[in-house]
């Protein structure tokens, strides 16, 4: 799923910063742009979600598919 | 009509959730059509405008409880990237939905307001329609499989 629609990011997109290194919440927020003007300012503070992909402690955010 | 303790808080607070709904249906309903599943991009645009109409009772019945009607909150849109996740997400906001509306309906009984009780325990049951539909829509995809599925959203 998208994680934020501002900026046109997905899951996977926080994956691969994590898998970089990019797993602090700070970091995240900066490399993201979720700080930045074109931001509504949710998405940041659903930042918790998005430190959990990029650590790989979820793998997605979306519910489980059924099949 | 002065409203009672707490209801106009609660209405808001659905209302979050219908102006959530509109959006988030709007989005996914564009999306689907876009991927050519036009079957799936009527219904998530018919339910798009059912919230509308939920959203559109809210605020009628806000101010006539002498309330504010805040149009500026808005929940998470939650968009998937293919229909299995719209899907998901959808039955993600339908059950908050319902669970909002709950908690409502059992306040207006607490503080005795029976007209905006009357008016939830009405949008409930839309709301569980909507649930039902969800869920109906993923167990298909469980029993005949994803392409079977799709396949059959291609046409209306
Ligand atoms: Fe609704
Ligand atoms: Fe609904």
């Amino acid at each position: 799923m998208y994680v934020c629609l501002c900026k046109g990011l997905t899951e996977a997109d926080v994956q691969r910063l994590g898998r970089l290194g990019s797993t602090a919440p700070e970091v995240l927020i900066t490399v993201l742009g979720l700080d930045e003007d074109d931001c509504c300012g949710r998405c940041a503070r659903n930042i918790d979600r998005l430190v959990d992909l990029a650590t790989g402690q979820r793998t997605r955010i979306a519910p489980k598919p059924v099949a | 009509m002065k409203a009672k303790q707490g209801v106009v808080d609660f209405l808001n607070d659905i209302l979050t959730n219908e102006l959530t709904a509109i959006n988030q249906y709007f989005v996914q309903a564009k999306m689907c059509e876009n991927w050519g599943y036009e079957r799936l991009h009527h219904k998530l645009r018919d339910l798009s405008t059912d919230e509308m109409k939920d959203a559109e009772h809210l605020v009628e019945h806000i101010l006539y409880l002498e309330g504010v009607p805040n149009l500026q909150r808005l929940g998470t849109v939650q968009v998937g990237e293919n229909v299995q996740e719209h899907l998901q997400l959808a039955l993600d906001l339908e059950r908050n939905q319902v669970s909002t509306l709950t908690q409502a309906i059992a306040h207006c009984a607490r503080v005795e307001d029976f007209t905006t009780r009357n008016i939830l325990e009405e949008m409930v049951r839309d709301e569980e329609g909507h649930v039902n539909w969800v869920e109906t829509q993923l167990e298909a995809i469980k029993q005949i499989g994803l392409e079977h599925y799709l396949s059959e959203q291609l046409r209306d």
